[in-house]
């Protein structure tokens, strides 16, 4: 069996997020947006703030399935602007989704929420996160967001 | 399939609209100024502490690995964005421990070399599984033309769509792929697929 894929941690964001803002059912599923406020990211690497204004577009489907697109950038602590998009999902049993609709804190072991990250850094001392996958996992909270990110080695 | 456990059991799908729609905010202008008018201030924008280790770490699981055939690459050559082409697949297996198949020819791998030497690749193609069900997959990632020729940076995530049904975990991961030219088989790229758990 091949050896699994290594992932090595990156950086935490810790970043706000308002309640959505709803286009409702389309062909495409139930869209909606969370709209992403400030916040701050950190790891050994790289540290700095999350740029806000960006927004989660998200489309519910019929099973329950959150499917998850943001692209924000965030300004290190020295001065450069990077993106970072992610696609992924969030799922969990029905119960589990229903609490964090309603607002209430639940345990981020109970729902999978991963993603895929791909981030475009101006050349310099940021270019290896041009060559290089990312993915995330990700704590939901009422107000804000955890998303812990990884190199894929 | 253990797979399956994470999901969601099948037909008791909750009275999504009605719950969504109660937390429903007006909308007028930006996003975020209908937010700021239709809610209570978010928390406080969180500090930068000294970075630590999150309390956990998710890892990869094997599932499978997709050998797929490719004939000569078909040039679109010299963009503004980069080197264009694309490798066409025209056939293969899946072998795993608990899901066998074939790669359906007719597919294809669409390749944008980069200036910094970074190749992007963007694949669809299906592959049948052995109860015949069709399973499309795209497969998107980088291969890192400056990395050591014995030990190739080429990682891709890829995304399945399957049938509601047995297959269904396929649609609810985030799998991750390592991928190379077979050592041996000759005109074959071996994609080894790993869950993110």
């Amino acid at each position: 069996m091949p050896d699994p894929i290594r992932l090595e941690w990156m950086m935490d964001a810790h970043v706000q997020v308002f309640r959505p803002v709803q286009i409702g059912d389309t062909p495409n599923g139930f869209q909606q947006a969370v709209p992403i406020g400030a916040g701050t990211f950190a790891g050994p690497r790289l540290r700095g703030s999350a740029i806000s204004g960006s927004a989660d577009w998200q489309l519910v489907l019929e099973d329950g399935m959150y499917l998850l697109d943001v692209t924000g950038a965030m300004l290190t602590d020295d001065g450069v602007t990077i993106r970072v998009s992610s696609k992924g999902m969030r799922h969990g049993p029905p119960d589990v989704m229903a609490r964090l609709i309603a607002g209430e804190v639940v345990p981020p072991d109970q729902y999978y929420m991963r993603a895929v990250a791909e981030i475009a850094a101006p050349p310099g001392k940021y270019d290896w996160l041009n060559r290089s996958l990312f993915v995330s996992w990700g704590e939901r909270y009422p107000d804000k967001v955890v998303i812990h990110y990884y190199q894929v080695l | 399939m253990s797979e399956q456990d994470n999901g969601q059991n099948e037909n008791s799908a909750m009275p999504r609209r009605s719950v969504l729609m109660g937390a429903g905010v007006a909308v007028g202008g930006s996003l975020l100024a209908s937010a700021a008018q239709a809610q209570p201030p978010a928390a406080p924008i969180p500090q930068v502490g000294n970075p630590s280790m999150p309390a956990y770490n998710p890892s990869t699981e094997y599932v499978f690995t997709i050998y797929a055939t490719i004939s000569g690459a078909m040039t679109v050559g010299d963009t503004t964005r980069g080197q264009v082409r694309a490798i066409p697949i025209t056939g293969g297996e899946v072998e795993g421990e608990n899901i066998r198949g074939r790669v359906v020819p007719g597919g294809a791998d669409w390749q944008r070399s980069r200036a910094d030497g970074i190749t992007e690749i963007e694949a669809t193609y299906a592959i049948e599984l052995d109860d015949m069900t069709l399973v499309k997959v795209i497969n998107r990632g980088i291969i890192d033309g400056q990395s050591p020729p014995e030990n190739r940076y080429f990682r891709t995530a890829v995304r399945f769509e399957a049938p509601k049904g047995p297959h269904q975990w396929l649609n609810e991961a985030i799998f991750l792929c390592k991928a190379g030219l077979h050592a041996t088989r000759a005109n074959t790229v071996q994609v080894e697929v790993f869950k993110l758990v």
